[in-house]
């Protein structure tokens, strides 16, 4: 079936399975950013933003997906950016196959959350799986972005 | 310059954004999908096959099974060669060892095509009793490997007639005599699991034809050298066709130290001269990949009244499933990287048998062995301290392993064969014991207090060595270009699996050279444009390849001088990084490479180092913990995790501390709940992420490392390494405080609430 | 799983229609489970168009459509305490914001730590064809009629609370409860690890052990029936001390 898929505010006219799950789309089209880690929605490194809202993308459907506004690392951009930096800051990206998703993830925590704590933080991001780093960077650099980056103090 | 620099890893920022650069990311987009139909059973003879039905499938390209593959023996090991594991698989086999071994392999146009090809495949089997415990493995009657053609390179102890992948046994001076003029003697006997590596990115490979028609492998691996040599001996392909090459890679911790998918993408790309990728499901990551040696460590301690440890001796049963990867090596590290801990007793007995059973096979897997030895030594000298009546610190500070000291299983025990002699030159394990007990304050909250009526909170400790390379076998190199405008290029055959080794390497070159980092551009680990490096393991790439990049750097230096003297036509000049001197003039080193290049006595500068190591000097560390234990349950939550570690110098602080943070959090989940069943008739049961749980970023409260100075005389700039070492603790630590809160040795990993509730209520 | 077709009906009654009328068809709530289970379908009927995600609040009740996500109840300020705690372990924010309370009903999954607390509060369903039904008569139900879940009838409780044991903390529970006050005292324990059941109106004099009495736990690869006896009465215990602090 031909859907519209609107992509970091850009539209693409795809073809899909009926039961295609928007983590192939997404690679279809050309967004390697977004990356399949565990095919049982557990691990978190396929999410991406729809609406605003963090989603695995290995288990949502391409259609449904259609009129909504999709996010990848790809579209953040300058936020991306000092996002990563914050992370290769501590060197905590190690292999990075799962850095994508959680800049996305940050990106959409601090959207709902402006001033998380360190627990809100840790809670948010529970379901974001990093099997190198031990997490603890993971933190220094959030801390750091939220401090340095957003509001711009030291 | 380079080196102690907490620098940026020259390839994060492009893997934060999401760059394309891992081997799904940059395949041809037309590649045929690889899938591989595999085995129901645990133990089975393919009776008929008949892949008629899904050949007749227009978008199916290619079937491969046991009769249109060769027939070579191999082993996936990615090892030194000639491998010290037994060659006893073939890239397809009519006899399938265990649920998930391979049946056929199905390459079409597009997933659902390929999917359902794999249905339509016709099988029948004859379906054989297995062997799935692996404690009656040893002399059963049913043979895992029974006159199918296995062999070893050299003596393993490899005896497929007994179920015995390899096995070895040594001893140093008289164990049983030692044992009855103790005074004390502790005997334990501990279990540890197979724990799955869990990388993020599955594993994966792809393969094409280039317009030469050679074979070019992509692949997620880290050691593309061993890769490369396999897939030539295996399939009878000249060495001069192929290229394989690794791009970014999402996470290895060992599982990548083996050939996987390459030869099935190889055999697909060379039968319909077609791309082809196989791109593994998480449960066959799980499930046909491999894991850890889940092992049987039986220890017994010897001591005299006064806390003299006079003897240590370890029997190992280790389970390597169907197939016998790294059986024999890990089984070693078990001794060699803990039994010198404990340096001045007067005899080590060391014994172990590596089994064949029905399950999905053991191999490569950060701690190597140590992790497990670590377990039992180290629950066991707090055992023997118990029995002693002795603070367990006294009894460690007493006999352990000192700086300028050796130890004699140095020289017996190597990796697959006799070790090398070597003296410790840099050890700071007694700093390292000192300040871990003073950051968590040991002396106010050793061994327990008590919260509330049901909550009590405890510490443990436990002391690790690791190794930094094999001495004698790993081989690193390295290739330094000058190109003009003063810019150089670094290739290695170091595999960077996002440790950021190529940003280190990087480091130790320009502290030679004497320039920015950013100044070195490091292309890493690929057979056609790279030098060769044993690959990513056995914590060897800061220390061999860094040293084979420290070399190459040296030379460089020379023939920058070299260079400069015959342009000033003088005997002596110098170099300081940004120009050449010679007396009162000077030339800068970016106008002298221009100079060579385009003007003036042109020449390429080009250098090479490469470095097998002498010796394996151990890194060192002291880790405590602090828990919270409910008596009611068992459930425990680790507090604090203190780790204080001796890696020799740490060439990009950042890094080091990344390896340590990760390394420990994965041996806590080894520890607590990482764990691996089966069914009884031999199916893996945790074979997605749902079942198998790894560490979330909420399970410890405060990961707290801490490097104590130390440097090594033979490593690059005086370091050793830290990609093992933080695994290696966790376990011990976690069993000793709960043994700390409650009075009960946990002597089976992981350490499971249920099981502490159950020893309870069993005293 | 993998289907044919997909349709996404603007009405509930679209949506029946098509449930009773296709061959072989699965309803798609939330979607977590496409990916878990390998099945063929041949129509799919995705019920993301049919406004079931909206609250509605009332005096009495807070009306939750069935589409609402997990994570819109975790974050939701009027929701009962007992139900928001229960959702902040399950996996991960991501996929609270996919999985469905619909979804998570109608599976009557064992694991489940969203039906737990419902039970306990009360919750009643309302469906398109056969009505309301409270959730623990649904939950004993064998009545296999195929409908569709429009929302649920969750009583504003005066307290409740939830409680769980994981290895992890985004793990399954090895054994779930919630307790819940407004008239009476209702407590539900699950992952038994089959699907919650309920005690009403619990004697308070008597010891966890002995109100417990008459449930059952098993054995699954997680736990041991014997442990989570152990494990829901250490919970009842604490649930019950904070029980006592509530007036």
């Amino acid at each position: 079936m031909e859907i519209v898929l609107t992509v970091n505010k850009k539209d693409h006219h795809v073809i899909v399975e009926p039961d295609e799950m928007l983590l192939d789309t997404l690679r279809r089209l050309g967004y390697k950013s977004v990356k399949k880690g565990c095919d049982t929605s557990n691990c978190g490194i396929c999410s991406v933003s729809i609406d605003h809202k963090l989603v695995p993308s290995c288990s949502y459907l391409s259609v449904r997906a259609q009129g909504k506004d999709i996010l990848t690392v790809e579209g953040l951009e300058e936020e991306a950016r000092l996002i990563g930096e914050s992370l290769t800051r501590e060197g905590v990206e190690q292999c990075g196959y799962c850095s994508p998703s959680l800049v996305v993830a940050i990106h959409t925590m601090l959207e709902e959350l402006k001033q998380p704590t360190e627990d809100e933080i840790k809670h948010y991001l529970a379901g974001n799986m990093c099997r190198c780093s031990g997490f603890e960077g993971h933190h220094r650099a959030i801390k750091h972005h939220m401090e340095v980056n957003l509001n711009g103090s030291q | 310059m380079g080196v102690n620099k907490p620098i940026r890893k020259k390839d994060g920022l492009g893997l934060t954004m999401g760059k394309p650069a891992y081997t799904a990311d940059i395949s041809p987009e037309n590649a045929l999908v690889v899938k591989v139909l595999r085995s129901p059973y645990a133990y089975a003879k393919i009776k008929t096959i008949d892949t008629t039905a899904a050949l007749n499938m227009p978008e199916i390209k290619c079937v491969l099974t046991y009769q249109n593959v060769p027939g070579n023996m191999l082993t996936r090991a990615g090892q030194g060669y000639p491998e010290p594991s037994p060659y006893d698989r073939k890239t397809l086999d009519r006899t399938l060892r265990y649920v998930g071994d391979a049946v056929a392999v199905v390459a079409g146009e597009h997933v659902k095509a390929v999917e359902k090809a794999l249905e339509m495949i016709e099988v029948t089997y004859e379906v054989l009793e297995p062997v799935l415990d692996f404690e009656t493995a040893k002399d059963h009657p049913v043979k895992v490997h029974d006159k199918d053609g296995t062999f070893e390179m050299f003596d393993i102890g490899h005896f497929p007639e007994r179920n015995l992948a390899a096995s070895y046994a040594m001893e140093i001076g008289d164990v049983e005599k030692a044992l009855s003029e103790s005074d004390v003697v502790y005997e334990g006997r501990f279990y540890t699991q197979a724990q799955s590596h869990a990388m993020t990115e599955p594993h994966i490979s792809t393969a094409y034809l280039d317009y030469q028609e050679r074979l070019n492998v992509i692949t997620s691996t880290q050691t593309p050298f061993h890769v490369r040599r396999i897939i030539s001996r295996t399939l009878n392909l000249p060495m001069e066709n192929i290229r394989v090459f690794k791009p970014r890679i999402g996470g290895g911790y060992g599982g990548k130290q083996a050939i996987h998918g390459e030869l099935y993408v190889s055999l697909v790309t060379l039968m319909t001269g077609l791309p082809a990728t196989y791109n593994y499901t998480r449960r066959e990551v799980f499930e046909s990949t491999y894991s850890r040696h889940a092992m049987r460590i039986d220890v017994r301690l010897g001591a005299s009244r006064d806390g003299t440890l006079k003897v240590i001796d370890t029997e190992i049963l280790s389970n390597t499933g169907a197939y016998g990867e790294h059986a024999l090596t890990v089984l070693m590290v078990a001794g060699s990287k803990t039994l010198p801990l404990y340096n001045k007793v007067e005899a080590v007995g060391f014994r172990g048998d590596v089994v064949y059973t029905n399950i999905t096979p053991a191999g490569a897997y950060r701690g190597y062995g140590a992790v497990q030895g670590n377990f039992a030594i180290e629950s066991a000298m707090d055992e023997l301290a118990d029995k002693l009546g002795m603070d367990p610190i006294v009894l460690r500070k007493k006999n352990m392993i000192k700086e300028m000291e050796t130890s004699k299983v140095f020289e017996i025990m190597g990796e697959g064969k006799e070790g090398t002699a070597m003296t410790v030159e840099s050890c700071k394990l007694d700093k390292c014991l000192d300040d871990v007990l003073e950051r968590i304050n040991w002396k106010d909250k050793y061994p327990r207090i008590e919260v509330d009526e049901h909550t009590i909170r405890s510490v443990g400790l436990a002391i690790a060595m690791q190794g930094s390379g094999i001495p004698e076998v790993d081989m690193g190199s390295a290739s330094l270009k000058l190109n003009d405008f003063g810019v150089f290029n670094l290739t290695v055959g170091a595999t960077d699996i996002g440790t950021g080794s190529d940003t280190i390497l990087a480091q130790i070159a320009a502290e030679v050279l004497m320039v920015p980092t950013d100044k070195i551009s490091v292309y890493s680990s690929d057979t056609d444009l790279t030098p060769f490096d044993v690959g990513a393991y056995a914590s060897s790439t800061t220390y061999i390849s860094g040293n084979s990049v420290r070399i190459a750097a040296e030379k460089m230096v020379e023939e920058i001088k070299r260079v400069g003297r015959r342009h000033f036509g003088v005997a002596e000049v110098t170099y300081d990084g940004e120009f050449i001197y010679a007396g009162t003039d000077r030339i800068s080193l970016v106008e002298l490479s221009t100079l060579i290049t385009y003007s003036e006595d042109q020449e390429q500068l080009q250098t090479i180092g490469s470095y097998v190591g002498t010796k394996t000097p151990p890194p060192y560390m002291a880790g405590a913990a602090e828990i919270e234990i409910d008596k009611r349950t068992g459930h425990y939550k680790i507090l604090n995790f203190y780790a204080s570690v001796d890696c020799g110098t740490t060439i990009n602080p950042n890094l080091a501390l990344i390896q340590m943070e990760g390394g420990l959090l994965q041996g806590i989940g080894m520890a607590s709940y990482e764990d691996v069943n089966y069914t009884a008739r031999g199916r893996l049961i945790n074979s997605s992420f749902l079942k198998y749980k790894v560490p979330t970023r909420m399970e410890v409260g405060k990961i707290d490392v801490k490097f104590i100075e130390s440097y090594e005389p033979s490593g690059p700039f005086g370091a050793k390494s830290v990609g093992e070492i933080g695994i290696d603790t966790p376990p011990a630590v976690v069993a000793n405080a709960i043994k700390n809160a409650l009075g009960v040795r946990m002597n089976r990993l992981p350490i499971l609430p249920e099981d502490i509730w159950r020893a309870l209520k069993n005293t | 799983m993998n289907f044919e077709e997909i349709i996404m009906p603007a009405t509930v009654a679209e949506a029946y229609h098509a449930l009773v009328t296709r061959e072989n068809p699965v309803v798609i709530g939330g979607g977590g489970f496409i990916k878990l289970q390998k099945r063929r379908v041949t129509t799919a009927i995705d019920l993301s168009r049919c406004g079931l995600d909206a609250i509605h609040l009332t005096p009495e009740n807070i009306e939750v459509g069935a589409m609402v996500t997990l994570r819109t109840i975790e974050t939701h300020e009027e929701m009962p305490r007992a139900l928001k705690t229960a959702m902040r372990n399950i996996v991960g924010v991501a996929l609270r914001n996919l999985v469905t309370v619909g979804g998570s009903v109608m599976g009557k999954y064992g694991f489940s730590d969203v039906i737990t607390p419902l039970l306990a509060l009360d919750t009643h369903l309302e469906f398109h064809s056969k009505g309301r039904m409270s959730l623990e008569k649904f939950l004993q139900s064998q009545d296999r009629t195929p409908d569709i879940l429009v929302k649920l009838i969750v009583p504003r409780a005066a307290h409740s609370a939830f409680y769980n044991l994981q290895l992890t903390y985004t793990d399954f529970s090895m054994v779930n409860l919630a307790i819940a006050k407004n008239h009476h005292l209702r407590i539900a324990v699950g992952a038994r690890p089959g699907v919650a059941r309920l005690l009403k109106d619990p004697n308070l004099h008597l010891s966890p052990q002995e109100i417990l009495e008459p449930l059952k736990f098993a054995d699954d690869d997680k736990a041991s029936g014997e442990y989570r006896r152990a494990l829901a009465e250490t919970l009842l215990a604490d649930a019950l001390k904070e029980v006592a602090q509530w007036k």
